[in-house]
């Protein structure tokens, strides 16, 4: 046994007052006589005692002192070699998706995960850091290189469970960005789902598992179609991740009214799709709940109901001013619930429009719809033309939305204007600048290329259509049909004139997305709903934020998440390599045994001196004349003779 | 522990200090002979030793006051009877014996007188006995009942009936019958014996015995005769004991036995000191000076006892738990006159 504190055992110089205390204490021994009568009469009997008494300890003292010698030790936190268990740095990874919420017992595999974390740091020692990463929708870190078991305890009560799965693959390069290499590195990783191999080699890392395989119950899709007329055609899919038949109700409801109600019988591990037609405003938030006749068979809530929000079947009206161009009407028209009104200027009055294509014409100024430029005339405030180059190199390729399955590999530019501005993103370009761009004017959504369609192949090219459809989406806005998944990434639709929207997750937290950069990660399943923030500067809209409630983000539980007919990972002990990092030897605390100990010796003095004066009460007792327990013998019997007993009477 | 070992030193005669000189001991002449078989007894169930019961062999009661008695016997009687023992003359009438004229009394005073001679009846002695929880300290009860044993003989052996009355200490009083002949002391030794007590726990107290009630009780039945109270006299009423002791027409007797642990404890430090019998705790430090004053209390408190018994005619006679009993009733007993 070793001392982590040898100066608790400070403590134990309370024995000194503890002693002097039994010096100066005045302790009466009780002597039970014949008769106190004579003493009675004798005027000096109560005289004081003399202050410093000859040292008798007695029970009560040596318990005192036990408890005290006791808790000294445990003071000075006695602990035990054991096996190594953590590093000069041990990376905990703690899940925190949404299967950590299932229920396990009468806990949570979240607060299991964080037992588990809890009895691996307790044994942390001198010279030996803990970080914590929360493995979520998004890997943070908790804490870095804590020193103390109490840092990482608090670290700990700061793990948010969230809906979505963890992103182990970020929470690993977190990991590995904390590593020093001066230090002997080991991770932890507490999860429920098996962890890829790719992740775990070359590292020296612990795999501890949580839960074990649960019966769940879920809706894994809910899907909202317009049909026009007010009406929507609503796609539910329920799965059965049970072991055996489980009946359950489905429940539809519109905006918080149930509207339909179903007992759907579930066949072991089964997947059932329904699929019903409701009747509902623009808006109004469609909610399909699942709830077993049996709870035990359902340990996850989080997938218990899933959301939608039904919508009018909507149409992009896009007004093409071009002198004519038979490429980009084509592709506009090719996009679904796309109108296209083409036109030979800009008009005055855009009313109406969604989004403004000009192709080789003038940008008027002040124009708040979204606008698609290719090659006009004249460039907006904001974007800076530099001088014409001829065979431009169109080599970089950006991962913006607007390439999504483009390739502009094979493009090929004539002539082509350099652009570039403060608001605007590369998105496309080469050594001589950048030749298509993207970004807000004035917070209206803007893509700019620089050059016109017919100096360049690219309507040629399958990459075109791809490319107006990518476009109209971003900057139009393409109705989502499909509702977002918990622990993905979701583009927030940001009205033009908006610098900000409030987005408020089901949790209560408000979330401020830019409208430069509108992606935000729903780690929530529920509703979110999204009300205006602060106004571009500069826009001629003014809507102040907070007044008007924007269309709603709902945001359903990942599918693979309720799965918890999964078996949990196997365990792994810390694996060095033979090269890998040496570990310290471990600290087993002890001090856990200890303190029982303290309490024990502490009940025992306090019975004993409860006991003591019991007895010592009622035996003072006057009985004149009577005899009832004292007439019958410790074995009940009458004896012979009072004078045998006077040697127990005596002290 | 140490206190049982203790105990059974003082049972034994063995323990410190057990040569005899204790203070405040006897002061009526009573020899204190040390050795194994005149040590304290523990016990009422103890018998007598043989050497003491030969020591009582010549000694028989007596009495001071005139007896009434069952049968006749070697006391005067409170009656007139037909001993040799002239004791008056009548005038004759009609329907005395007229054998006991006494003719030259007759002539001198000119008319007929008879002869009334006394009376001799054998005496009824009681024994009453404390065997209250104070009495458990030391020899003292061992010696009572060795006090009783040895009346009994001398009683038994002058043709006179003894009594032996138990104040317990439950509160309750028990009696023998009474008792005559050479099986009296056997019978004694029966009833103390069957004395009930307890094995008590050092914090139980059974409260003071009832005195009084077997002093009454032992004067209240049968003829009259002398009565001998063996009792440390250690209750806060010991007053009325004594008075309730002096209301007999016969003699009475206090033998007050105390033992060492009365005289002089042994006392240490702070002491809580607990009363035996009714639990009441006196707080004392046992300083040199306290127990000087303790030793001149119980003192003043023997000659108040003594004093007060007097007046009651009461004679006392005091003793210690490890005096030699055949001294007491020899001795001590004697110059009451209780005992020749």
């Amino acid at each position: 046994m070793r001392l982590a504190s040898p100066w608790g055992l400070a403590a134990l110089g309370l024995l000194v007052p503890l002693v002097v205390w039994y010096l100066l204490k005045s302790r009466r021994t009780r002597r039970v006589v014949s008769s106190t009568m004579v003493w009675q009469s004798v005027p000096q009997a109560m005289t004081a005692a003399t202050p410093w008494q000859r040292f008798r300890p007695d029970a009560t003292f040596w318990l005192a002192a036990f408890a005290l010698v006791v808790g000294a030790v445990a003071l000075a936190r006695p602990y035990a070699v054991v096996e190594a268990t953590l590093g000069d740095h041990t990376i905990v990874i703690v899940d925190a998706s949404g299967s950590m919420s299932a229920r396990e017992g009468d806990t949570t595999r979240l607060e299991q995960a964080r037992r588990d974390v809890a009895t691996v740091v307790d044994g942390i020692g001198d010279g030996q850091e803990v970080s914590v990463i929360e493995a979520g929708s998004q890997a943070r870190v908790l804490v870095a290189g804590a020193t103390t078991a109490d840092e990482v305890d608090g670290a700990l009560a700061r793990l948010r469970l969230q809906d979505g799965p963890a992103d182990l693959d970020d929470a690993f390069v977190l990991a590995t960005a904390l590593q020093r290499p001066d230090q002997a590195t080991v991770m932890h990783v507490v999860t429920d789902r098996e962890v890829p191999g790719a992740l775990v080699a070359d590292r020296a890392v612990s795999i501890q598992p949580v839960g074990a395989v649960r019966d769940n119950l879920a809706v894994t899709r809910l899907q909202v179609v317009p049909r026009g007329s007010g009406t929507a055609d609503l796609f539910v899919a329920l799965r059965n991740w049970a072991q055996h038949p489980v009946e359950a109700r489905l429940s539809i409801t519109v905006d918080g009214e149930e509207v339909a109600a179903e007992v759907v019988d579930l066949a072991p591990r089964d997947a059932v799709d329904r699929t019903l037609n409701v009747r509902g405003g623009a808006g109004a938030v469609v909610r399909a709940t699942l709830v077993p006749a049996d709870d035990t068979v359902d340990v996850l809530a989080l997938d218990d109901s899933a959301w939608g929000v039904l919508r009018s079947p909507e149409q992009v009206r896009v007004v093409a001013a071009t002198p004519g161009n038979v490429f980009l009407t084509a592709a506009l028209e090719a996009v679904d619930g796309v109108e296209v009104t083409e036109v030979a200027a800009v008009p005055d009055d855009l009313s109406g429009a969604d989004l403004l294509v000009v192709d080789r014409v003038a940008v008027p100024a002040g124009v708040t719809v979204p606008m698609l430029l290719v090659a006009p005339t004249s460039w907006p405030a904001g974007v800076t033309a530099a001088a014409p180059v001829d065979l431009p190199a169109l080599t970089i390729q950006t991962d913006h939305e607007l390439l999504g399955s483009v390739d502009l590999s094979a493009v090929a530019v004539a002539a082509a204007t350099p652009l570039s501005g403060d608001q605007m993103t590369p998105v496309a370009g080469g050594t001589d600048g950048d030749l298509v761009v993207a970004g807000r004017l004035a917070g209206v959504p803007t893509v700019a290329l620089g050059f016109s369609l017919t100096d360049s192949n690219l309507p040629l090219t399958a990459a075109w259509p791809t490319f107006v459809a990518n476009a109209v989406g971003w900057l139009a806005g393409a109705p989502p049909t499909v509702p977002a998944v918990a622990g993905g990434t979701v583009v927030v639709d940001v009205p033009a004139g908006l610098d900000t929207v409030l987005v408020s997750p089901p949790d209560g937290r408000t979330v401020e997305v830019s409208a430069v950069a509108p992606t935000l990660v729903v780690d929530r399943v529920g509703l979110w709903r999204v009300v205006p923030g602060a106004a571009a500067p500069g826009s001629a809209t003014d809507t102040p934020a907070g007044v008007a409630e924007l269309p709603s983000l709902v945001v359903n539980p990942d599918g693979d998440e309720g799965d918890l007919a999964q078996p949990p990972p196997e365990p792994v002990a810390v694996v060095t390599a033979g090269d890998g990092p040496e570990l310290a030897p471990g600290r087993q605390p002890l001090a856990s045994l200890v303190v029982p100990v303290v309490l024990v010796a502490l009940l025992l003095e306090w019975v004993r001196a409860t006991v003591v004066a019991r007895r010592r009460a009622g035996g003072r007792g006057d009985r004149p004349g009577g005899a009832s327990r004292a007439e019958r013998g410790r074995d009940g019997r009458w004896t012979s003779s009072v004078a045998r007993a006077v040697a127990r009477v005596r002290p | 522990m140490r206190g049982l070992r203790r105990a059974r030193r003082h049972a034994a005669g063995t323990a410190p200090g057990s040569s005899g000189d204790a203070p405040g001991s006897s002061g009526d002449g009573a020899p204190r002979v040390d050795g194994p078989d005149l040590a304290g007894p523990a016990d009422l169930a103890t018998p007598l030793p043989p050497a003491v019961v030969a020591r009582l062999g010549p000694h028989r009661l007596s009495t001071v006051s005139r007896v009434t008695g069952t049968r006749e016997g070697a006391h005067r009687s409170t009656r007139h009877g037909h001993s040799l023992e002239f004791a008056d003359q009548r005038p004759y009438v009609a329907g005395d014996d007229p054998r006991s004229l006494d003719l030259a009394a007759s002539r001198r005073h000119g008319r007929l007188l008879v002869r009334i001679h006394e009376a001799e009846d054998d005496t009824s002695l009681r024994v009453v006995l404390d065997a209250s929880r104070s009495m458990a300290f030391g020899g003292k009860l061992g010696m009572a009942g060795h006090l009783a044993r040895a009346l009994a003989h001398v009683a038994a052996h002058g043709g006179d009936r003894i009594r032996v009355v138990v104040a317990t200490d439950d509160g309750r009083v028990a009696a023998s019958p009474w008792l005559r002949g050479a099986a009296a002391g056997w019978s004694i030794g029966h009833t103390l014996a069957s004395v009930p007590s307890t094995i008590p726990s050092p914090d139980e107290h059974p409260g003071p015995a009832a005195l009084s009630d077997a002093v009454r009780r032992a004067l209240g039945e049968g003829p009259v005769g002398p009565v001998v109270l063996v009792s440390d006299l250690l209750v806060l009423d010991w007053t009325e004991v004594v008075r309730a002791l002096g209301t007999g027409r016969g003699d009475a007797v206090l033998i007050h036995l105390l033992g060492r642990e009365d005289r002089s404890p042994e006392l240490d430090g702070d002491v809580d000191l607990v009363d035996a019998e009714t639990g009441r705790v006196v707080s004392i430090a046992a300083t040199d000076q306290v127990l000087a004053a303790h030793t001149a209390a119980l003192a003043r408190w023997q000659e108040e006892v003594a004093r007060y018994a007097a007046r009651h005619g009461v004679a006392v006679v005091a003793a210690d738990d490890r005096d030699d009993v055949a001294g007491i009733v020899t001795v001590g007993l004697r110059r009451t006159g209780v005992v020749t």
